[in-house]
This record gives structure tokens, C-alpha cells and sequence, in this order.
């Protein structure tokens, strides 16, 4: 099962699933010959993780709408960007409240096996390199953009943080899909090709990112969420 | 008296690394619950993620009640270690930095109730002196990078971060040091290089989090801590 989030399946019947951050929407249907659940970005970000765990979707790809910070990356470019400048300033920032947990490695922030998949279905030219400033909630200033790719940044997306972040905690394979300047339903039939040509099983360390939560909490990653929710009820 | 906070590996000392120790429980705080004290030889000395485990990460870390059970139990002043990340290509494992100065990069921790329009040095002077002395591999000049945590940073986070002009990066000096101003008492750091920072580090650079991290922490605390009672 992947889970593809930011983008709606055609057909589908509409579902839901509870979780204890909140109740999460999805549909199901497939993508390049695979099974996938289509999940919107609505709500806590920690529902749409537990939801995807729930689901038994261990990989996402992450569809955003994006604004190019670079003159060459114009309207219409495709990227699976390498790297992530957080400018975020709200949300929650971990599952793991209150514990000695969550100390995630981010090197590097990205399923490598899956960006490279990703990769696969877009053209050759599409910067393999790119850097993706993960926007706070709002529109962003002009002074931003010019600091942000300053810095490093190539492209803003909005809602990358703190989903990537936690989805990393929950030890999920996730790399973002970014289209510069098009509805995110654009990515549909580049994902059919892409896609075409995933390994059945991730080979990759992303389902060890998290050590220190399998010897607290034991390796289903379920009783991870339960024990999460329940800490941060008790606050 | 000297109270000294332990970061990294704090909670992997024991008696033995502690000798003489009266233990001061934790107490009740205006702020919530402190951190347990205990009263050593010289120095009052409290570990940040708590005892015997890492049981909080940086952000979980209840500064106020912590500084002001410090003061409650007689603290003038606070020295602190930490762990950090190094940046600079000049820094190695088990280098140590007393920084002069910070960037805060966290999101929304408590900081103090009384934002003072002014810019100043973060650290006390006099404790950066005293812990030079008594660290005597430690450099003198370092900004420390302050991460949201608990993820670790991103290699374009720490390129940026560079680029701002930061020398390590961990996540635990902030709010601790301005709140440390609230509380009337002056503090100062040493930052120990447990690693090379995202993008940085390399199956030969090392990793460092064991509990000698910690003994060298305590030790040159409680040295510089000396220097300045004596």
C-alpha cells in the first residue's frame, strides 16, 4: 500500500478513519499498477501520520502545489527535492511529548529509494538537487523568498512542516512531489509512470529511523500512537 | 553557590562520578514540578533530561521550575554543559566551545515574561573565563545554533545555519539562558562536540554520547566552579 497525500483519487468512494488526533479522510484506489490510499491535507498532520500507519501505507509521496524561488524553475517544472530548510514556527513538532524520544536523523530527510522513483518518472532535467523551504502557514514576503533561497532554498511548499517531520518520527518512506506553479492533480499521470517501476517492498533504513522508540515502545509502531495520544492527553 | 546543570550523558552518572551528595527532592514550583537537585561537596548540580535516563528532550525541559528550585535551594549563579553538533570544518569530536553568543532557531518554548528591549551577550563573562581555565581544550569564541529538536537538523538547515554564522548546534540553551536573566542569575556553557553536524559527519568523524561525556562535563564545571569560589 503507498499513500499519496495532497491529492484526490478519481473515483474512490469517500472513507474515513478514526485515529486519536483526529478523524482523517480518505479514498482508495491505485497508481502505475499499485495499491494506494489518497489522503487530503486537512487537520492535524499527526492524524494524517497515524492514519497512513493505520492503514498499513509505508510509504508517502507528498503532492504540493509549489512557488519557485530561482528565475530557471518556472511554471510547469516537476521536482523531488533533496533536502527541506524548515520555516515553520508552529504545529506540533513530535509525537513524543513530554519523553526522551523522537531524536530522528535527517541525513537524509528524504526516502531515498522513493525520491529516486519518483525521480524516474520525470524528466531528466528536473533538479535533482533542489532544496525546499517548508513555508509556515501564510503567505509568505517577498524579503522571505529572497533570505530563504539566500540560504539555499529553491522552491516553497506549504504544509511540508511538520507533516515530513513527524511521518520520519512514525518511520514512514516520505518524499514530496513538487509542481511549480499547478494544481497538484497534475502529478496523476506522472505518477502512473513513476510508479510503474517502485520495488514491491522498500529497501531502504527508513523503517530503523527511529531506535530509541523500538526499545522504549517495542516495534509496532500502532502502540506508538496510543502511547503518544494518551501522554499528550495528559497535559 | 554554584548550581551546575548537566545535559548530554548527565543522566548516565552516578554516585561514583558524584562523591559526597545530598540529594534535594524535587520540588514544587510556582512553575511546575523542578528537576531533583543534589548537593554535592562544592556545587549544587541538577541533570536536564532527567536521572538515570534520557526521560525529556530539550523542549520538555521545565527551565523555569528548574532555575527557580535552583535558586530556592541557594544558587547564585549557573554553569551548564551540553551536547552539541559541530558546524565549523575547524571543530572534532571531542572538541569543546564556551560559546559567546547564540541563534535561536526553536519554535514557541517559554521564554521569559518580560521581553527587555536591548541586545546583549547571552553568557556571563566570568563563568566563560573560569570555564576556560578550567577546560583548558576549550575554545573561546563559538555561536551556538539552538534546533526545536527532537529531530536532528537537516544538512540544508546546518548550511544555513552557517551561513547565519553558527559554530555548533544542539537544542537545549534556549530559554534557558534568558530565563536564567529573569531568575537574576548569570550563566555561561561549555558545549562538548558529540558529532559532526547533519551533512557534516562521516562513519570516521565519531559519535560521542557515552558517560564520559558526562564526567567531562561535571569535572570542568566543577573546576571552574572552584576557580571562582576560591
Amino acid at each position: 500500500m503507498i499513500a499519496i497525500w495532497g491529492l484526490a483519487a478519481e473515483g474512490g468512494d469517500p472513507e474515513a478513519i478514526e485515529t486519536p488526533f483526529g478523524a482523517v479522510k480518505f479514498t482508495r484506489g491505485a497508481v502505475g499498477g499499485r495499491k494506494a490510499v489518497f489522503l487530503k491535507r486537512n487537520g492535524d498532520a499527526r492524524a494524517r501520520v497515524a492514519a497512513t500507519v493505520e492503514l498499513d501505507a509505508q510509504r508517502v509521496i507528498a503532492v504540493f502545489a509549489a512557488l519557485s524561488l530561482r528565475p530557471e524553475l518556472s511554471a510547469g517544472a516537476v521536482l523531488t527535492p533533496v533536502d527541506v530548510l524548515d520555516q515553520t514556527r508552529s504545529g506540533p513538532t513530535t509525537f513524543f511529548e513530554g519523553r526522551g524520544l523522537g531524536y530522528v536523523q535527517m541525513t537524509p530527510p528524504f526516502c531515498p529509494q522513493l525520491r529516486a522513483t519518483l525521480a524516474s518518472g520525470l524528466p531528466a532535467d528536473a533538479s535533482a538537487d533542489a532544496i525546499v523551504a517548508a513555508c509556515p502557514a501564510r503567505a509568505i514576503t517577498l524579503a522571505e523568498a529572497r533570505a530563504w533561497s539566500a540560504l539555499g532554498a529553491d522552491v516553497a511548499a506549504w504544509g511540508l512542516a511538520p507533516e515530513w517531520n513527524l511521518a520520519r518520527e512514525l518511520e514512514r518512506c516520505y518524499a514530496p512531489l513538487l509542481l511549480v506553479g499547478e494544481s497538484t492533480q497534475a502529478a496523476l499521470p506522472l505518477l502512473e509512470r513513476a510508479l510503474q517501476t517502485v520495488q514491491p517492498e522498500p529497501e531502504c533504513g527508513c523503517s530503523r529511523l527511529n531506535p530509541g522508540a523500538h526499545r522504549a515502545l517495542g516495534d509496532e509502531r500502532r502502540t506508538w500512537v496510543q502511547s503518544c495520544a494518551a501522554l499528550a492527553r495528559d497535559d | 553557590m554554584i548550581c551546575i546543570f548537566g545535559g548530554t550523558a548527565a543522566y548516565h552518572l552516578t554516585a561514583v562520578d558524584f562523591g559526597v551528595a545530598e540529594p534535594l527532592f524535587a520540588l514544587e514550583t510556582p512553575h511546575g514540578v523542578a528537576a531533583p537537585f543534589l548537593r554535592l561537596r562544592d556545587v549544587l548540580f541538577t541533570s536536564r533530561h532527567g536521572v538515570n535516563e534520557l526521560a525529556r528532550s530539550a523542549a520538555f525541559v521545565n527551565h523555569r521550575a528548574n532555575l527557580w528550585a535552583a535558586r530556592a535551594h541557594g544558587a547564585s549563579a549557573v554553569l551548564s554543559w551540553n551536547g552539541v553538533g559541530a558546524i565549523s570544518a575547524r571543530l572534532r569530536v571531542g572538541d569543546q566551545v564556551v560559546p559567546h553568543d547564540l541563534l535561536d532557531f526553536t519554535r514557541g518554548r517559554a521564554l521569559p515574561r518580560q521581553a527587555l528591549p536591548e541586545m546583549r551577550a547571552p553568557f556571563w563573562d566570568v563563568g566563560r573565563q573560569a570555564l576556560l581555565s578550567a577546560a583548558l581544550r576549550a575554545r573561546e569564541q563559538g555561536v551556538y545554533a539552538c534546533g526545536e529538536g527532537p529531530r536532528l537538523e537537516t544538512p540544508a538547515e546546518i548550511n544555513a545555519f552557517e551561513k547565519m554564522g553558527a559554530d555548533v548546534v544542539g537544542m537545549t540553551l534556549v530559554p534557558e539562558v534568558f530565563l536564567a536573566a529573569e531568575f537574576g542569575l548569570p550563566y555561561a556553557a561549555l558545549c562538548i562536540v558529540t558529532n559532526l553536524a547533519a551533512g557534516r559527519s562521516t562513519p570516521e568523524s565519531g559519535r560521542r554520547f557515552g558517560v564520559e561525556v558526562g564526567r567531562e562535563g561535571l569535572t570542568a564545571c566543577r573546576r571552574a566552579a572552584a576557580l571562582m569560589q576560591s
